[in-house]
């Protein structure tokens, strides 16, 4: 994707959020807690050296004053290439508008600030085995209920970790989610 | 073309302002230091219209706020609070050698034009910083906030695709102490603060002067106190600030140096109502080598003290505020045998005329130096508009003592020696030079939403300077003790347009525009246009989002004699371009309150569209970076 279509969304989501007039929930009254596993299914300049080994990602969501946030950290693993394997570690936040197709099926989608942090496994330079970087993203999602409190999501977030060579990632995820009411002592913290 | 333009408007402009015969002061609060992405107070010198920077390593920032000086005059006073603080390091002051936290500004003011404040005239300039006052009982709070910058190499590293590994932010932390009581308070502070210096443009310059870690280590720590009476106020402020090791970009030599620079400031004031206040301000500046350098600077210490008294006779036709300064400044090292003339006296004077819609101000004053006598004067009104707005004016005539700016102090004295090794010296310059500044504009309302501020402003300088630097591969153009400064008149004159819309109850924008025109050889011509444009959105008083877009047209550096143009020129850690290239750079982020706004979390992104971003042909360039933080207060905010 061109760095240009990138801010374009961006720009556009950002305007959704703020025109936004529609609060669904209170903010913070109700916390989502979901984990799944997570695949990469982007090729792009990163995966001629690393191939994707596993993933898994766990968040929370909760409304906030315009759609939903959500707070969420992610684990990719990438096989050895030249004796170096390494692990990103993703933590990120979410801003999320729900555009429902379908008045039962919510779909998401949201703009992603976060940061990556990389743990090398490598014999050599033991001093820089672990790095940070900004990472930028878009995220996506389908929520299908299965209960009041349960429910299935269907993920895809598109991620750009600003690196010198940049990296970019689209990684697709299958999660559970389980919703409940924010403790009182918990909405008072985040009010 | 441009000077006579400049002349034609000056001459207009200053028949104007005579015949209407204020000052224009802008005002940044906490909060809009919150709605941008940097997290250190001299940081948001950038984002100000009518402050000029320059810097190399984002760190030091060279300042000027009269839109004509030279970047290395420093003519400009920094107050805490009315105290005095001189953190000068070879000449140039350091907004960032201070013991203060972010967190307790209440507000900084920049004064552009010629003002009396606590016994200070100040001709080019003030910025002066208000802190917050301790509510009553025990309070305590700080922060923790970093950056990190975008263009690490990541997993290439391990590839054909290996690039260096960059640091260019650092942290910056704080921890606040205070204690109010019926009628006094104290505050303990202590800051650590870290700046990495390991960007391509300046890593090769700084590792070939030293075996240590290039980042800046700073650890500073402060006491206040203050009481109040009735009628009588008492103020003591004292800090100590140590950086190790701190990298000065000495211009000249074009080359960054390893230093140890430790500040103690001391400063006790105090006040009878607001009709008799006095003042005592003691400053050392103790600058030493670093243990592991390869080359260093000389070492020295420098001792100032300020006397000064306030005193405002209210009861007479024209009020009348009479202020007198005595300062000394002395260096003190191994190498030098006299430090000549250190004592300077002033009398500061203003007489004040308060009408119902108008008020006027004439200041004046004398300053005693060196066997010489430097006047000044200058006629301040301001005029109400019929309750619409406020139409200001101001014109002054001022005259400095060349050896009173911090930079040829320094240069004169302790760095006499450097320059000599250097092949270098300084010529014959003349003790007084004379500048000329003028000030007109109208604050108003406009659609009852749009609040606007524009202002012209003029300034001329006689016997303006600015020097060429030594580059390592271009020296053989300097002539020796010849070329290193130039003498000459220079001009500038400009528009200044603040506005302020509050689009609804959530959403808030402001633009500031600032557009100046000036000769081509009158120093840096840094930029001609400056635009700041910054839009909130509030939701919630606990939450807020904001962008910030910044233009800068291209800026032209006279004393970088290498041509992009000119066949041959190459750029490298010791050459650089003369132009910077203009731009539009962007930012947003948004600061979250909780926990009944005792704790706030900010994250930001900086220059968002990735543009090259400099403000110094040898200086560094700024990524895309992210800002995040914790601010704590145990007693809210």
């Amino acid at each position: 994707m061109k760095k240009q279509a990138v801010y374009i969304i961006l720009l556009l989501l950002l305007t959704s959020m703020v025109t936004g007039s529609s609060r669904n929930a209170e903010p913070f009254s109700t916390i989502q807690w979901a984990i799944g596993p997570l695949t990469n299914i982007s090729q792009t300049d990163i995966n001629q050296y690393w191939h994707y080994a596993s993933g898994f990602t766990t968040k929370m969501r909760t409304p906030f004053y315009f759609g939903a946030a959500e707070l969420g950290v992610a684990f990719n693993s990438y096989d050895e290439y030249k004796s170096v394997e390494y692990i990103q570690v993703h933590c990120y936040l979410t801003f999320l508008k729900e555009f429902s197709i379908l008045k039962k099926i919510p779909t998401y989608l949201g703009v992603t600030v976060g940061n990556s942090f990389f743990h090398f496994d490598s014999e050599e330079n033991q001093y820089l085995q672990n790095e940070s970087e900004l990472t930028l993203g878009i995220s996506g999602g389908i929520e299908i209920p299965i209960t009041q409190q349960l429910s299935a999501q269907i993920t895809s977030h598109y991620s750009k970790i600003f690196t010198f060579h940049a990296i970019k990632t689209t990684n697709v995820g299958l999660l559970l989610a389980y919703k409940f009411s924010t403790p009182q002592w918990m909405v008072t913290f985040l009010k | 073309m441009i000077k006579i333009t400049c002349q034609i408007t000056g001459i207009v402009f200053l028949f104007v302002s005579y015949c209407f015969g204020s000052g224009f002061n802008d005002t940044v609060r906490f909060k809009d230091l919150l709605n941008t992405s940097n997290f250190r107070y001299a940081d948001f010198m950038q984002y100000m219209a009518n402050v000029d920077v320059n810097s190399t390593d984002f760190y030091h920032w060279r300042i000027r706020i009269d839109d004509l000086s030279d970047y290395h005059e420093n003519g400009w006073v920094i107050m805490i609070d009315e105290h005095l603080l001189k953190p000068q390091i070879y000449g140039e002051k350091i907004l960032n050698q201070l013991a203060l936290s972010t967190m307790l500004i209440d507000s900084i003011e920049i004064i552009n034009s010629p003002e009396l404040i606590s016994g200070i005239y100040s001709d080019k300039g003030i910025i002066h910083i208000h802190t917050v006052k301790p509510k009553q009982g025990f309070n305590l709070y700080g922060s923790v906030l970093a950056g990190n910058e975008s263009g690490d190499p990541g997993p290439y590293k391990y590839t054909d695709k290996s690039s260096p590994n960059i640091d260019k932010i650092g942290q910056d932390n704080s921890l606040i102490i205070e204690h109010a009581f019926r009628s006094n308070w104290l505050r303990f502070s202590l800051y650590y603060q870290q700046h990495t210096f390991t960007d391509t443009a300046i890593y090769k310059r700084i590792t070939s002067t030293t075996e240590d870690w290039p980042g800046a280590n700073k650890i500073a720590g402060s006491f206040d106190f203050q009481h109040f009476g009735k009628r009588w106020t008492h103020s003591i402020s004292s800090a100590l600030v140590s950086n190790q090791p701190y990298f000065l970009y000495v211009d000249m030599l074009g080359q960054e140096y390893p230093i140890h620079p430790t500040h103690f400031q001391w400063s006790y004031s105090g006040k009878r109502q607001d009709l008799f206040k006095w003042y005592a301000d003691y400053n050392l500046n103790q600058i030493r080598r670093c243990d592991n350098a390869i080359k260093s600077l000389e070492p020295y210490d420098q001792h100032t003290v300020d006397l000064r008294t306030d005193v405002f006779l209210k009861n007479l036709t024209f009020p009348l505020r009479i202020g007198y300064q005595v300062s000394g400044d002395a260096y003190v090292s191994d190498e030098i045998n006299t430090n000549g003339n250190i004592l300077s006296q002033s009398i500061n004077l203003e007489f004040l005329s308060d009408k119902v819609n108008s008020t006027s101000k004439l200041l004046s004053s004398f300053r005693y130096f060196n066997k010489k006598l430097a006047s000044n004067i200058s006629l301040q009104n301001k005029q109400n508009i019929r309750n619409q707005g406020l139409f200001y004016s101001q014109l002054a005539m001022s005259q400095r003592h060349t050896d009173r700016d911090p930079f040829f102090q320094f240069w004169r004295v302790p760095g006499r020696s450097l320059l000599s090794e250097n092949g270098l010296a300084l010529p014959d310059y003349p003790e007084l030079y004379t500048f000329y500044s003028g000030n007109i504009g109208i604050k108003t309302t406009l659609f009852s939403e749009i609040k606007t501020d524009i202002r012209f402003f003029i300034r001329h300088q006689q016997e303006h300077w600015w020097f060429k630097t030594l580059n390592t591969e271009s020296s053989e153009d300097l002539e020796p003790e010849q070329a290193l400064f130039k003498f000459y008149n220079g001009t500038a004159a400009g528009l200044i347009i603040n506005l302020n819309h509050r689009f609804n109850e959530t959403i808030r924008q402001n633009l500031s525009l600032k557009f100046r025109v000036q000769e081509k050889n009158s120093a840096d011509n840094i930029p001609a246009i400056k635009l700041v444009y910054g839009i909130k959105y509030q939701p919630d008083q606990n939450f807020g989002l904001f962008t910030n877009i910044i233009y800068q047209s291209r800026s032209y550096m006279i004393h970088y004699q290498i041509n992009p143009e000119s066949e041959g020129a190459e750029r490298s850690a010791f050459i650089a371009e003369n132009i910077l290239a203009g731009g539009v750079w962007g930012e947003a982020g948004f600061n979250k309150w909780c926990w009944n706004r005792r704790l706030l979390v900010r994250v930001a992104i900086q220059n968002i569209n990735n543009k090259q971003l400099q403000f110094h042909p040898l200086g560094m360039n700024r990524e895309m970076s992210m800002i995040a933080g914790i601010y704590f207060w145990l007693n809210g905010q």
